[in-house]
């Protein structure tokens, strides 16, 4: 086993703190990506007001996965 | 033997806790609330049910639970396109719109959780915990929507038509094959991924509400300002409890549809409208 970092420990820490941020801060841009999609949608054409569903369906499948990295980040690993 | 708030300090865990063993089987604390909200729930649908009556004078009660199964019916009526097999299968997804939601508003009273604990060998146990917040519950729940989804599937069309969805009608060739086989794990891709949505989101939610409420307390405060997560989490348990929902709903949507689908534009075909099913058909 090839020793990467020296101090294995705050190394951890980083890391799990870098995996939590990028996580949350991609979903949050996924999750305001889908939002503004859809304003601008419904902007255009109020018709689009039947996609409701599939946006909400977007949002949790997205969500979900800043949920795992959270369940990793801050449960399973270490 | 069982206590009110014995604990100060935080109390966070992931998987449910053995409250006693009955036999071989251990009995968690998530399989009791979720045994006690099973019951509940079947003894408020069936009390519903029987006061149900067409006339005017009828119960408050009985007028809600009536008003949340059209909403659900109108729910699945996207999913299945029509409002005859939304209502028909109405009663298996509705289910599980009443069940994850009523699980989850109940999951936020002080009691469920770390509220109510009672001492398992020296240690303190939340007596409750949401059954949604486990993930041996929210495995089975999909599990069986699957299995409920191929059943129903195969009872609406027929074995050949529900291997068709997957094959489509040409299975000799082999990249219809190899899509069909990965078609097939999907399925248990999605009693994964139906599950960890499900749990997760009940999880972090309690978790979230414990830390803020330990965090409160241990300042030295009412706890009165966990209320915007509690309503947070309303919503949450909402939204979740429509996902499994329409998700579970479009699943067997998606199987039916394709063979009606199919049969529209065999049927079109014969009575000779062929441009009208070449706009339709794709």
């Amino acid at each position: 086993m090839v020793e990467l970092f020296a101090d294995a420990e705050s190394a951890l820490a980083i890391s799990k703190g870098a995996m939590l941020g990028i996580a949350f801060a991609a979903a949050a841009l996924g999750l305001g990506l889908v939002g503004s999609s859809y304003m601008k949608a419904l902007g255009r054409n109020p018709e689009a007001g039947k996609a409701a569903t599939s946006v909400v369906i977007i949002a949790a499948m997205i969500e979900v996965t800043a949920l795992l990295a959270f369940l990793l980040g801050a449960f399973l690993l270490g | 033997m069982i206590q009110l708030f014995a604990a100060t300090d935080i109390h966070i865990s992931l998987k449910a806790e053995r409250l006693f063993t009955f036999g071989p089987l251990t009995v968690t604390n998530s399989m009791v609330y979720g045994l006690l909200c099973a019951t509940l729930l079947a003894a408020v649908m069936i009390f519903a049910a029987r006061r149900s009556k067409l006339l005017p004078g009828r119960s408050r009660l009985t007028s809600i639970i009536e008003a949340i199964t059209e909403y659900v019916i109108g729910v699945l009526e996207g999913a299945f396109g029509s409002r005859e097999k939304a209502a028909k299968f109405a009663p298996v997804f509705g289910f599980y719109f009443f069940f994850i939601i009523f699980n989850n508003m109940l999951g936020l009273l002080p009691v469920v959780g770390p509220g109510l604990y009672s001492s398992v060998e020296g240690a303190h146990i939340p007596l409750f915990r949401p059954f949604t917040a486990d993930l041996n519950g929210t495995i089975a729940m999909s599990v069986i929507a699957i299995i409920i989804v191929q059943y129903l599937s195969i009872k609406e069309q027929g074995g050949k038509k529900h291997l068709q969805h997957y094959f489509t009608d040409k299975p000799k060739n082999p990249i219809n094959f190899f899509i069909g086989i990965l078609e097939v794990f999907g399925e248990f891709t999605r009693m994964l991924s139906l599950s960890l949505r499900l749990f997760l989101n009940t999880a972090v939610g309690e978790i979230l509400i414990a830390v803020f409420t330990s965090m409160i307390i241990a300042s030295g405060r009412t706890p009165i300002a966990v209320l915007p997560i509690l309503l947070f989490e309303a919503l949450v348990a909402y939204i979740q409890a429509y996902v499994f929902t329409v998700l579970a709903g479009t699943y067997l949507g998606m199987a039916i549809a394709h063979a009606d689908h199919h049969d529209d534009h065999q049927a079109s075909l014969t009575s000779g409208q062929v441009e009208a099913s070449g706009v339709h058909g794709g």
